[in-house]
This record gives structure tokens, C-alpha cells and sequence, in this order.
């Protein structure tokens, strides 16, 4: 005999499913889900927290005006997209504390890379396994890797060249070998005859 | 192995041996070296504890039992205590440092491989300098280190143009790339077979590491790496008390004697406590991908699953457990 639970199971996966509840790849809402092959990890929180968070403090009062335009402090300079991009493209128009993904997360969330993956979605998935980003601590056990923001500024992420640490010694006897190694003329700019030749005249 | 009885019957032999005084010890084995062995550990052993001033401390004991220990592989575990020992009261005669120095055996199941993605490196040497302040490198002008970065052009792998001096104002330089070498640990390692008198091996974890106290300098690995990954220290290290690591391995970062060879052993004193390697917490750019081989969910595992790798002069057959990678 088929008890009456038993035949409930089905009956509410069913309706959940129809509903969108059950199956978050059905639901346009629930957003990327991560990728749950990749090994667990922790993300270790903001250094200080956001100086301006939350940002609904001013803009609550503020008119919200969407034509690209040069902003004063405390907003911080934008060097991101190549010039294509402006604040709109990641922070929500209405609720300033919020980040446009889907869902939304909060500007001063931990989760950062699920804004950045929206554009940069090689790097992020490379982040998830461990080829992009950085692990601190163990190599063992349990796995705590740092956020996109912790190494890029969101607003000019390129990291900016500096000065190395200094070069190594030369044995005590030994010279340091006089000047730079002799620069390899790359083959494109060396005067190749061959490569002047008209196509046609090599075809025939 | 060759070495298992010998272990075993030594281990046997040498139990105890400390608690006998120098003049008591029965040596059934007719092995001379191992006669005097016993006598210079009985006798460092049994006076350990008593001060000795008239001799600087346990100097003179010390050197004895130093003169007269076997190879690292060869030791028994009493006579490795006694050696960790030798080792840190040296360390606080030398340098005046309490340091810790132990032997942290491998861990089963795990074989250490590193990549280092070329596209993220950047010039920094932060890894190198993280390195010698780990590996209680000597800090005068002209003492090793185990990383060098080497600087070349777009378009160049030919090692001989590279530049390991290069310090412009700030790095990257437009048109170079930088190529950070140290030990490969080989899975082949030719340095292990060129050396004569088995001062260097590979652990089970994959370390190729030296026994700096059976090393006799003779610099033949040096010619037979094909990385320039071994280094010759032709200077005591010197090194200023508050910058000693007291946390040390025998087979790691224990302050080295002078004319020995030494290489980089994957930071084997952090990394056998599964700690990372001081190089890669250093990087800043997550450039480096340490981690288990043998874990098919590691890090390292994803990077040669999927992304172009190479590894340094890979036609040698030498089998480098250290990758390189681009993306
Ligand atoms: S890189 Fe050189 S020192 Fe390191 S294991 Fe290979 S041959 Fe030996
Ligand atoms: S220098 Fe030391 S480790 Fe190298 S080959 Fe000679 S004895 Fe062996």
C-alpha cells in the first residue's frame, strides 16, 4: 500500500518546479550559482571597510542624473572599460548601496566577483579553481583566497608598475657583467628581402 | 633500498647509546667509521647536559659529534635528535638566536609541484627577497639566493640573452617579460646523480634536498642542473640576530656552513606543515600556484588540466615539477 506521504513527494517537486523554487538553473533570478565542481573555499573580507558606505547616506537626496560626467571627491577617478564605461555600469541607479548583478549584492559585499565575473567571466571561473587570484596561508586544508578588490582597484584595476626589489649580488671576485645583455632585433623589424616581394610575383 | 638493513641494524645498535658512558659502549660491528661514530655520539650525548666552560661551552663535544655523523638517510632517530640539537646550540653560539630546528618527515599521499603563470609576473623579485629572509640566506652583499628573475624580450626564449640584474626605475619594462628559476625538483634530477657521495636526494614528497653536513663541496651538481638552481656558499652566512627564522628544518633552512652546496627546497619547513612556500605568499600578483600533485582537486592539478603550461628545457628529460603557464 502507497502511503500517502509517499505520494506527496512528487506532488510538491512538481509544483515547486512550475513555481521556479526548486531548480535555481530555471530561475533567471537566482543568478550564477558558482561553479560547484570547484574545490571550497573562504574569502577573506575587505582590509578596512568602504570610507562612504552607505552610499544612500547622500544619494538618498540626490536626483540621480545618468549622462557621463566628470565627478569631484569623494568619488574616486574611473580608469576601467578604456573610457567606455561610466558608474552606472556597475552601481544600481535606484539603490546606490546595491552592485548591478543578479541578484544584487551590497557595494561593500564579499563577493565582489560575481559583478567582476559578469565581464570578466575567464578570470573569474580561473579564480574559483585557483589559476587566477591568490590562496594565503595553507596549501593545505582549508582554502582562503583573497577577492577581486583585495589586489585590483575597482576603479583603475590595472596594477601599476613600481620599482623591484634590488638585483642580486655578484659573488665576491666576480664583475658584474658590462652593460645589458644585447637586445634581440625581433624578426619584423629586421629587413627581410624576401618579405618585400609582391604576392602575385611569389605565386607565379 | 639499499640502505634498509643498514638502518635498521644501526637504529639497534644505536639505542640507548646515551644513557651508556664513552667507555662502556660494545660495538658489534666491525665497521671502523662507525666505531668512532659511536664513541663521538656516546660521548657528546652523555656530556650534553654537563657545561663544559673550559672549552667555550660544548664546542669541542659538538665538533666531535658533528665529525663523526652519518648522512641524513643513514641516521637513526636518537642520533638525528642529537644532530637538531648540534644544530641549535650552534645557532646560538654562532648568531645568538634560540632557534627551533626539527625534521618534519613527509606527509603520505602528497608530491609538491608548483606553475607560475608567466602572463601575471611582473618583475618584482618580492618572492626573492621573501626567500632569503626565510631561508636565512647570509645578508652581505655577496651571499646567495635561491630565486633569480630573469628578464627577457617579447618574442625571446633564449636563456643565454636573459638578464638577472636588470633594475630599471619600474618594472614591467614595455617589450620584456620576466621568467622567475630556482629548483625545478626534477622528477629526474641529474644533480642527485652527479654527486658522489649521496649528499643529495629526492624526498618521497618530491623535495630534491641536500644534507648540508655531508655535502663536501666538490660543486658537481652545480655543473649538472641545468637551472643554475644550486648555489655554493663561498662565505659563512652572516646574518643579524633579529633577522634569524628561528623556525627551521635540517633538511631546509638551518644556517648553512661554509662551503656547501644549497638549493631551494620548496620551503620544506613550512610547506611539510602545509603551510605555502614563502615565494608564493610573497607574490603579490598570484603568480604562483603551489600545491599537492597527487590531489586531483588541487590548484596546481586545475592549472595543468587547463591552461598552456611548459616547463624550463623540458627536451633534457629532466621532468621538472615546477610549471610555467600563460593565459
Ligand atoms: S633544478 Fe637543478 S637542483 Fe633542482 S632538482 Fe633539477 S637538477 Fe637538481
Ligand atoms: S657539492 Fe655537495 S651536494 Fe653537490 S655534488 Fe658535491 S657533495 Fe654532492
Amino acid at each position: 500500500m502507497i502511503r500517502p506521504v509517499t505520494l506527496c513527494f512528487p506532488l510538491v517537486y512538481l509544483i515547486l518546479t512550475m513555481a521556479g523554487v526548486a531548480s535555481h538553473a530555471a530561475d533567471p533570478q537566482a543568478g550564477f550559482q558558482g561553479y560547484p565542481e570547484a574545490p571550497a573555499f573562504t574569502v577573506l573580507p575587505r582590509e578596512a571597510p568602504l570610507k562612504n558606505y552607505p552610499c544612500m547616506r547622500c544619494h538618498d537626496f540626490l536626483k540621480v542624473k545618468t549622462e557621463p560626467r566628470q565627478l569631484r571627491a569623494p568619488h574616486p577617478e574611473l580608469d576601467h572599460g578604456a573610457g567606455r564605461f561610466w558608474c552606472l555600469e556597475c552601481h544600481d541607479p535606484e539603490n546606490r548601496n546595491s552592485l548591478r548583478t543578479t541578484p544584487p549584492i551590497a557595494t561593500n559585499s564579499n563577493e565582489i566577483h560575481t559583478l567582476c565575473g559578469r565581464c570578466h567571466a575567464t578570470q573569474e571561473r580561473d579564480w574559483y579553481f585557483g589559476a587566477h587570484g591568490k590562496r594565503v596561508g595553507l596549501w593545505q586544508g582549508e582554502r582562503e583566497i583573497l577577492d577581486c578588490v583585495r589586489c585590483h582597484n575597482p576603479h583603475q584595476p590595472a596594477i601599476q608598475p613600481r620599482k623591484p626589489q634590488p638585483p642580486p649580488a655578484v659573488r665576491s671576485g666576480l664583475e658584474r657583467p658590462a652593460g645589458r645583455p644585447e637586445p634581440v632585433v625581433p624578426i619584423w623589424e629586421q629587413a627581410v628581402d624576401g618579405l618585400e616581394q609582391p604576392r602575385e610575383q611569389q605565386h607565379e | 633500498m639499499v640502505w634498509n638493513n643498514h638502518e635498521n641494524s644501526n637504529m639497534s645498535d644505536q639505542h640507548d647509546v646515551s644513557t651508556q658512558s664513552a667507555g662502556t659502549v660494545t660495538v658489534p660491528d666491525p665497521h671502523r667509521r662507525r666505531l668512532l661514530k659511536q664513541l663521538g655520539i656516546a660521548g657528546a650525548a652523555g656530556t650534553t647536559a654537563a657545561s663544559a666552560p673550559a672549552w667555550g661551552g660544548s664546542t669541542l663535544l659538538d665538533a666531535l659529534g658533528g665529525f663523526f655523523q652519518d648522512q641524513y638517510q643513514r641516521m637513526s632517530p636518537s642520533e638525528i635528535e642529537a644532530a637538531l640539537a648540534r644544530i641549535e646550540r650552534k645557532a646560538k653560539r654562532d648568531l645568538g638566536v634560540d632557534i627551533h630546528c626539527d625534521n618534519t618527515p613527509p606527509q603520505a599521499g602528497v608530491v609538491f609541484g608548483y606553475a607560475l603563470n608567466v602572463s601575471r609576473c611582473r618583475g618584482y623579485r618580492d618572492c626573492v627577497q621573501a626567500c632569503i629572509q626565510e631561508n636565512n640566506h647570509g645578508r652581505d652583499p655577496s651571499s646567495t639566493a635561491y630565486i633569480r628573475v630573469l628578464e627577457l624580450d617579447h618574442g625571446q626564449m633564449n636563456l643565454e640573452q636573459a638578464d638577472q640584474y636588470y633594475d630599471p626605475e619600474t618594472v614591467p619594462v614595455p617589450g620584456k617579460y620576466y621568467l622567475p628559476v630556482q629548483c625545478m625538483q626534477c622528477a629526474d634530477p641529474p644533480c642527485v646523480k652527479a654527486c658522489p657521495v649521496e649528499a643529495t636526494w629526492m624526498e618521497p614528497d618530491g623535495i630534491v634536498v641536500v644534507d648540508y653536513d655531508w655535502c663536501i663541496g666538490c660543486r658537481y651538481c652545480m655543473t649538472a642542473c641545468p637551472y643554475w638552481a644550486r648555489h655554493f656558499n663561498w662565505k659563512q652566512p652572516t646574518i643579524p640576530a633579529d633577522q634569524v627564522n628561528p623556525d627551521t628544518h635540517y633538511l631546509g633552512n638551518r644556517p648553512r656552513p661554509v662551503g656547501v652546496v644549497e638549493k631551494c627546497h620548496f620551503c620544506i619547513q613550512r610547506t611539510r606543515k602545509g603551510r605555502l612556500p614563502a615565494c608564493a605568499e610573497a607574490c603579490p600578483t598570484g603568480a604562483r600556484v603551489f600545491g599537492n600533485l597527487l590531489d586531483p582537486h588541487s590548484e596546481i592539478r586545475y592549472v595543468l588540466a587547463n591552461k598552456p603550461v611548459f616547463q624550463l628545457k623540458s627536451e633534457l628529460g629532466t621532468e621538472p615539477k615546477f610549471w610555467y603557464f600563460t593565459d
